[in-house]
């Protein structure tokens, strides 16, 4: 049974192979040798492939010398662009690094970071600008965390200068200074605790003016207190019991742990160390 | 083009030696302007001077044999076509010229069909009619540039298997419509 087109039914007079077709393509397979029904594709192909006519090269030493023209001008203007361009990317670099480099040293600066020397410029150079960073003299306001009341809140901390020396002359030298607080541990250090004076509800009226208060006196006018435990940073552990208190910029008050090696516990009445720091 | 043959060219042309030019010029023109014929006739010679003018200014910067010239320069070729049918499609009208359609044969034009001597023209002006523009695009792009299945699909932006199957569809069709196309002549002539 056949078709119309005389081939059997069902058959696909023009299915091709992917090797003729990959052959037709690329010539490979020549006009006499494709399928019957591609041979006209195949001569079309080749009609494709034909070298160019005269004809079709017309003008060819005008449109190529106008082409080396575009060559040379391309080739100049490349030449001309490129250490520019190398310029501007290197101009790009640098101000991207001092833009990088004065962020970087702005932040250490804005959080005290920097060593001292360097603070005390940044701190000199900014505060003329209006900006106030920490300069590298002051004696570093410290924000610790300081459990005064049963709600746990942050506290200004004036470090406080513990002088052991002036009350046991054989106590060792201090090694550092306080840099550190712990949380009061226990009943003996609630001794001499005390709430600070905007908190206070104790009767006794805050001290005022300059000197030493009694133990349990409430801190003063001021702005800071520290109180509770506070250990200076280095080796060992001195204990020093007592009471510190001072108006104006701040107090220490409580207990306090002097740095230096270990000794045994001495009594040391913080309110005549004084009470350093700012508001 | 012989490969060593070719470098040397190449560096010339690329120093802007002008004979170097011309060789370069007399190889790909015709393969160039043939495809781009077979694309779209009206814009085929002013694309092709495009095309030469951006591959001028860009030849100091390619690398590479005369293969992936060729594959590059057909990249120039379609890029700058399809810049023109963007630029036509902005501002189009609707006009189109007389010899647009003289060269667009018409389906049952025997003329374009007579296959015992096939011209170059007559055969691009055949794929064109005959086929879809991607099958046309891929079956021009491997016969006239010479070029693999893979350089194919990177310059129109598809798989290699997708180009597979463009071409294959392109020649089937283009057998079907030829074969469709004769015996309708030989109804007119009987």
């Amino acid at each position: 049974m056949t078709a119309g087109n005389g081939f059997p039914s069902g058959m696909d007079r023009f299915a091709v192979d992917a090797g003729t077709a990959e052959g037709l393509v690329s010539g490979a397979v020549d006009v006499g040798d494709a399928p019957p029904e591609y041979r006209a594709v195949a001569a079309v192909l080749q009609a494709l492939r034909e070298p160019p006519e005269s004809s079709e090269l017309v003008g060819g030493p005008a449109v190529a010398e106008r082409i080396a023209a575009t060559v040379v001008t391309a080739r100049t203007e490349r030449a001309a662009t490129r250490p520019r361009r190398f310029a501007t990317r290197t101009r790009v670099a640098v101000a991207s690094l001092v833009t990088l480099g004065l962020a970087l040293s702005g932040s250490l600066a804005t959080a005290g970071a920097l060593p001292e020397p360097a603070q005390r410029v940044a701190s000199a150079v900014l505060s003329k600008v209006g900006i106030s960073v920490p300069s590298g003299d002051d004696e570093a306001v410290v924000h610790r965390y300081m459990p005064t009341t049963a709600v746990p809140k942050w506290t200004t901390v004036a470090p406080v200068q513990s002088n052991p020396a002036a009350v046991n002359p054989s106590a060792p030298p201090p090694v550092a200074r306080d840099e550190d607080v712990t949380l009061p541990a226990g009943p003996a250090q609630e001794r001499g605790r005390t709430a600070p004076a905007r908190e206070s509800s104790q009767p006794t009226p805050p001290a005022g003016g300059d000197g030493p208060s009694p133990p349990g006196t409430p801190p003063g006018k001021g702005n800071g207190n520290a109180y509770g435990t506070t250990k200076a940073g280095g080796s060992g552990n001195g204990n020093g019991n007592g009471n510190g208190n001072g108006t104006g910029n701040g107090n220490a008050y409580g207990k306090t742990q002097a740095s230096g090696s270990a000794s045994p516990d001495l009594a040391l009445d913080a309110s005549r160390a004084p009470a350093t720091g700012s508001p | 083009m012989a490969t060593s043959g070719f470098d040397e060219v190449l560096a010339a042309a690329q120093g802007g030696a002008q004979w170097a030019v011309a060789v370069l010029w007399n190889e790909l023109h015709p393969r160039l302007l043939r495809f781009l014929r077979g694309l779209d006739p009206s814009a085929a010679e002013d694309v092709e001077a495009e095309t030469w003018l951006s591959a001028a200014r860009e030849l100091g910067t390619f690398h590479g044999d005369d293969r992936q010239f060729r594959a590059w320069m057909f990249t120039i070729a379609r890029n700058r076509l399809i810049d023109w049918r963007r630029r036509e499609a902005r501002g189009r009208s609707v006009a189109v010229s007389s010899e647009v359609l003289r060269e667009r044969p018409a389906p049952d034009d025997p003329a374009g069909l007579a296959l015992d001597v096939v011209r170059a023209d007559a055969a691009v002006a055949l794929v064109r009619s005959r086929l879809p523009r991607d099958q046309a695009e891929v079956i021009l792009l491997r016969v006239l540039g010479g070029l693999e299945v893979g350089e194919v699909a990177a310059i129109v932006g598809k798989r290699p298997g997708n180009v597979r199957v463009l071409q294959h569809r392109g020649l089937r069709r283009l057998a079907e419509r030829i074969a469709e196309g004769a015996s309708e002549r030989q109804g007119v002539m009987r």
